[in-house]
C-alpha cells in the first residue's frame, strides 16, 4: 500500500469507524482530542525550553510567562483529564456491565472540557494574560499587568471545563448506582458505600466480612472521582472570585483586593489543586496499574483486599496534606506544617509505594510474560513515580523546603517525572492495552515506531526531569528567567532530553495517524451508526 | 438533580469562605470538613434518584 | 555548621544513589519478567507488610533526622521564643525591593530576622550567593507575616532575589550585595562581592 493511501485509509484497513459503538466513540474522541493537547503542551515546553537556554527575540517576558501559564492548563485539563475521562467513561460501564447512564452527557462533557481547554488557551495565545496556574491572590486581578479580556477567556474556558468535569462525576456515579431500563431495581446506596469504601469500613466495625459488589476497578475509579469533584468545587470557586472582582472593575465598583486573605486564598487553592495532584493522580494511576496488570496477566491482584484499602486510605489522606506547599510561607502556622505538610504527606510514600510493590508482584506471578507495549510503558509508569514520589517526599520536609522551594528541583525531579514519566506513561500504556478493544482490532501500523517512542519517552522524561533537578539544586528558580547563562549546561541538557520527548510524542503521532488513517480519526467524531449501549459490538454470528 | 444544586450552594460557600475566614487554622479545616460532608452527600442524592 | 551547599550535596548523592537503584530495579525487573518463573516473587506477606513499615519509617524518619541535623529547622520552629540579634526590614511593592538596611550587616553567629511585608502581591525572599546558590528563602504574602530567622555561620556577601513570581515585571527582582557577613572564622568561598548579577 503506497504511503498516501495508508496515510488516508489507515493501517489494513485502518479504523472501521462505521462499526464503532457510541461507547467506543465517545472514549476516543476523548483521548484523540487529549493526546492532540498533550501535543500543544509538548510544542510550549519546548518553546519554553529554548528560552531557558537562551533569550530569543520572539518570546518576551510576557510572552514567556503566557505559555507558562496555559502549559499545566492544557497538559492537565486538556490532555490528562480527557484522557483519563475517556477511558473511565468506558471502563466503568465494561467492567459494571452495565450500560451507560447517558450517552448525551458524556458527549457533552468532551465538548466542554475540550472547548474550555482552548478557550483559556486563547487568554495565553492572544491576550497574554499571565498569573500562572498557581493564581496566587491577587496576581490574577492585577489588570496593571494584565488585561481584562484575558482575565475573562480565561475564567470562562476554566468554568466551562469545571462543567464538563462535573457532568463526568454525575455520570460515573450515576452509571455506577442507577436502574437501567428492564433491569431489576439496583441497590444504589449500597453500590455507593461499597464503591467508596464505606461499606467495608461499616462492616470492619461490625466484624463482619464484606462481599464486594462493586469491582476493585470501578471502586478506584469512584474514589478518584470524589477527588475529582472536590477540586472542581476549589477550582470553581476560585474562579468565581476572580469574575466578581472583574465584573467588579469593569462596572467600576470598588473592590479592595486586601477583602481577601492572600494565605487563606492559598490555602484553599492548594487544598484544591492537591486534590488532583496527590488524590486523584495517584488514585488513578494506582488504580489503572491494577487493572493493567489483571489485564496483562489475566490474573488477580495480588494483596486485593489491602489495594482496594489503601485506595480509600490515600483517598482521605489526599484531604490533609495541602500544607507541604506551604511550607515556606511564614504565616503558616508550625502545628499545619508539621502534621499535614510532612507527617500525612509521609504516607504518600506508603500508599504509592505499595501500589508499586502489588502491581510488580501481580506481573511477577504470572511470569514469564511478552514485553508488550503495555507492559513496557506500564513499566515506566511505575519507575516515575519511583523516582517521583520520594523527590516530592524530600521537598515536604521543613529542612529540605528552605533551600529547594520554588526551584528547579520541585518542577523537574518531582512534577515533570510524574507526570511525563510516572502518569503520561501510565497513560500510554492503558491506550496501547486499550486500542484494540476500542477499535474492534485495528493492527498498529509499527512497532519499531512503539518501540522508538517507548525509549525516547522515558530517557528524555528522566533525563529532562533530572537536567532540571541538577539545575535545581545548583540554585536555579523555577518561574525566572536567567539571560547570563547561569544554568547553560543543564538547561542545555534539558533541551536535548525535551527534544526527544517531543520527537517521542511526534512518532506516536504519526503511528496513530498511519494505524488509524485520516478518514478513520475523522470518522470518530461522526454520529455512530448503531444506537446500542453496549461497549463493544456484539460477536458477529458465525 | 439535587447533586448539582448542592455543588452550586458548596461552591458559593467557598466564595464565602474566600472572603470571610481570616487565618484561622480551625476554621479552615471546618471549612474543608463542610466542603467534603457536601459533596458525599451531594453524590449520595445520585443514589436516592432512582 | 552545615549549610545549604552540605545539605544539597547530600541530597544530590543519596538521591542519585537511590535512583541509580530504582532504575535498575525496573530494568532487571523487565528482562526476568519475560523468563520462566522460580519461587522467588516477593509474594510473601511478610515480606510485604515488613516492606510498608520500613516506607511508613523512612517516611516520617526524614523528617526526624532532618530536624536534628539541619541547623535551621529547630530555630525555624522555635522562632517566636528567641530574640534575634537584629531584624531587617524589607518592603516589597510594585516589583520593587526596599530595605531598611542595606547592606545588612550580620555579625557571625548571631540570630537575625530577616521581616519581609508586601503592599500588593506575593513575591519572594531569597539569599544567594554569587555562584548562584541558594542559602534560604521565603514566601512574602501579603496581609501576612514573613519572618525568616536565619544563622550565618561563614563570612560572605549575599545577594537578595524574589523566589515567588509576580508578573512578568517582577520576573528579575534583584538586590545586590544585600547581606555582608562577618567576624566568622570560616569564608564562604562561594559569596563574594561579585554577586548579584541580574
Amino acid at each position: 500500500m503506497s504511503f498516501v493511501n495508508t496515510l488516508i485509509n489507515g493501517h489494513e484497513g485502518g479504523l472501521k469507524h462505521e462499526g464503532l459503538t457510541p461507547m467506543q466513540k465517545i472514549s476516543l474522541r476523548f483521548v484523540v482530542l487529549g493526546v492532540l493537547f498533550y501535543g500543544l503542551a509538548a510544542v510550549e515546553g519546548m518553546m519554553m525550553r529554548v528560552v531557558e537556554i537562551t533569550p530569543v527575540a520572539a518570546i518576551d517576558d510576557t510572552h514567556f510567562f503566557a505559555i507558562m501559564t496555559v502549559h499545566p492548563m492544557v497538559g492537565v485539563f486538556g490532555s490528562t483529564y480527557m484522557i483519563v475521562f475517556g477511558a473511565f467513561l468506558f471502563l466503568v460501564p465494561f467492567f459494571m456491565k452495565k450500560p451507560i447512564f447517558s450517552l448525551k452527557v458524556a458527549n457533552a462533557s468532551w465538548m466542554l472540557i475540550g472547548g474550555g481547554t482552548f478557550i483559556m488557551w486563547l487568554a495565553g495565545f492572544l491576550f497574554a494574560y499571565s498569573p500562572l496556574y498557581t493564581l496566587y491572590w491577587p496576581l490574577p486581578v492585577d489588570l496593571e499587568q494584565f488585561k481584562i479580556i484575558g482575565g475573562l477567556f480565561y475564567v470562562v474556558g476554566v468554568a466551562l471545563i469545571m462543567v464538563g468535569t462535573f457532568l463526568y462525576s454525575y455520570n460515573v456515579f450515576k452509571t455506577i448506582m442507577y436502574t437501567p431500563a428492564g433491569w431489576d431495581k439496583q441497590p444504589s446506596m449500597e453500590l455507593f458505600k461499597d464503591a467508596i469504601g464505606f461499606r467495608a469500613i461499616g462492616n470492619w466495625l461490625k466484624k463482619r466480612k464484606t462481599e464486594h459488589i462493586v469491582d476493585l476497578p470501578v471502586a478506584a475509579i469512584a474514589r478518584g472521582t470524589i477527588d475529582v469533584g472536590l477540586n472542581a468545587v476549589v477550582i470553581t470557586a476560585a474562579g468565581v472570585l476572580l469574575l466578581i472582582y472583574m465584573f467588579g472593575t469593569l462596572f467600576g465598583v470598588g473592590m479592595e483586593k486586601t477583602w481577601v486573605d492572600a494565605l487563606l486564598y492559598k490555602n484553599i487553592f492548594w487544598w484544591g489543586l492537591d486534590l488532583i495532584a496527590d488524590g486523584l493522580v495517584l488514585i488513578f494511576v494506582a488504580g489503572t496499574w491494577y487493572i493493567l496488570a489483571m489485564m496483562i496477566t489475566g490474573k488477580d491482584l495480588f494483596m486485593k483486599h489491602v489495594a482496594r484499602a489503601a485506595l480509600f486510605v490515600e483517598m482521605v489522606v489526599s484531604w490533609t496534606v495541602w500544607s507541604h506547599h506551604l511550607m515556606s510561607d511564614q504565616g503558616q502556622s508550625n502545628l499545619l506544617k508539621v502534621l499535614s505538610g510532612e507527617m500525612v504527606t509521609a504516607l504518600e510514600l506508603v500508599t504509592q509505594g505499595l501500589a508499586v510493590y502489588i502491581t510488580l508482584v501481580t506481573l511477577a506471578k504470572a511470569r514469564p510474560l511478552k514485553m508488550t507495549n503495555e507492559l513496557k510503558f506500564l513499566l515506566g509508569g511505575l519507575l516515575g513515580f519511583m523516582l517521583a514520589v520520594p523527590a516530592g517526599i524530600i521537598q515536604a520536609d521543613l529542612g529540605m523546603n528552605r533551600v529547594l522551594h520554588n526551584t528547579q528541583w520541585i518542577i523537574g525531579s518531582h512534577v515533570h517525572v510524574a507526570i511525563l514519566v510516572g502518569l503520561t506513561m501510565t497513560l500510554y500504556s492503558a491506550i496501547y492495552l486499550l486500542l484494540p478493544i476500542l477499535t474492534n482490532g485495528a493492527k498498529l501500523y509499527s512497532q519499531k515506531l512503539a518501540t522508538a517512542h517507548f525509549w525516547l519517552h522515558l530517557i528524555g522524561g528522566i533525563g529532562m526531569g533530572s537536567s532540571m533537578g541538577m539545575a535545581g539544586i545548583d540554585g536555579m528558580l523555577r518561574r525566572s528567567i536567567y539571560v547570563d547563562g547561569e544554568y547553560n549546561t543543564y538547561m542545555v541538557l534539558a533541551g536535548v532530553f525535551g527534544c526527544m520527548l517531543l520527537l517521542a510524542f511526534a512518532l506516536f503521532l504519526f503511528n496513530v495517524v498511519m494505524t488509524f488513517g485520516v478518514k478513520g480519526l475523522i470518522g470518530i467524531y461522526l454520529p455512530a451508526k448503531s444506537d446500542t449501549s453496549d461497549c463493544v459490538p456484539a460477536p458477529q454470528e458465525a | 438533580m439535587q447533586y448539582f444544586l448542592i455543588i452550586f450552594v458548596l461552591v458559593l460557600a467557598g466564595v464565602g469562605a474566600l472572603f470571610v475566614l481570616g487565618q484561622s487554622d480551625v476554621l479552615l479545616g471546618i471549612t474543608f470538613v463542610v466542603v467534603i460532608v457536601g459533596f458525599f452527600f451531594a453524590v449520595s442524592r445520585i443514589a436516592r434518584e432512582d | 555548621m552545615a549549610d545549604s551547599i552540605d545539605v544539597l550535596a547530600t541530597l544530590k548523592l543519596v538521591y542519585g544513589i537511590y535512583a541509580f537503584i530504582a532504575i535498575s530495579l525496573i530494568g532487571w525487573f523487565g528482562y526476568r519478567i519475560t523468563k520462566a518463573k522460580d519461587d522467588r516473587t516477593g509474594a510473601k506477606p511478610a515480606i510485604f507488610w515488613t516492606y510498608v513499615a520500613v516506607l511508613a519509617v523512612i517516611g516520617t524518619g526524614l523528617h526526624i533526622l532532618t530536624y536534628n541535623t539541619v541547623p535551621w529547622v529547630p530555630y525555624d520552629l522555635d522562632r517566636a521564643n528567641i530574640e534575634p540579634a537584629a531584624i531587617f526590614d524589607i518592603a516589597y511593592e510594585d516589583h520593587q525591593m526596599s530595605f531598611s538596611d542595606l547592606p545588612m550587616n550580620v555579625g557571625c553567629g548571631e540570630y537575625v530576622v530577616f521581616n519581609a511585608t508586601s503592599n500588593d502581591l506575593t513575591y519572594g525572599f531569597g539569599i544567594f550567593r554569587a555562584d548562584h546558590t541558594l542559602v534560604a528563602q521565603m514566601q512574602v504574602v501579603p496581609q501576612s507575616k514573613n519572618d525568616l530567622m536565619w544563622r550565618f555561620d561563614k563570612n560572605g556577601t549575599y545577594y537578595v532575589r524574589s523566589t515567588e513570581y509576580s508578573g512578568p515585571q517582577g520576573a528579575r527582582m534583584v538586590a545586590r550585595d544585600a547581606i555582608i557577613v562577618t567576624g566568622c572564622d570560616l569564608d564562604d568561598l562561594r559569596a563574594t562581592t561579585t554577586g548579584g548579577q541580574s
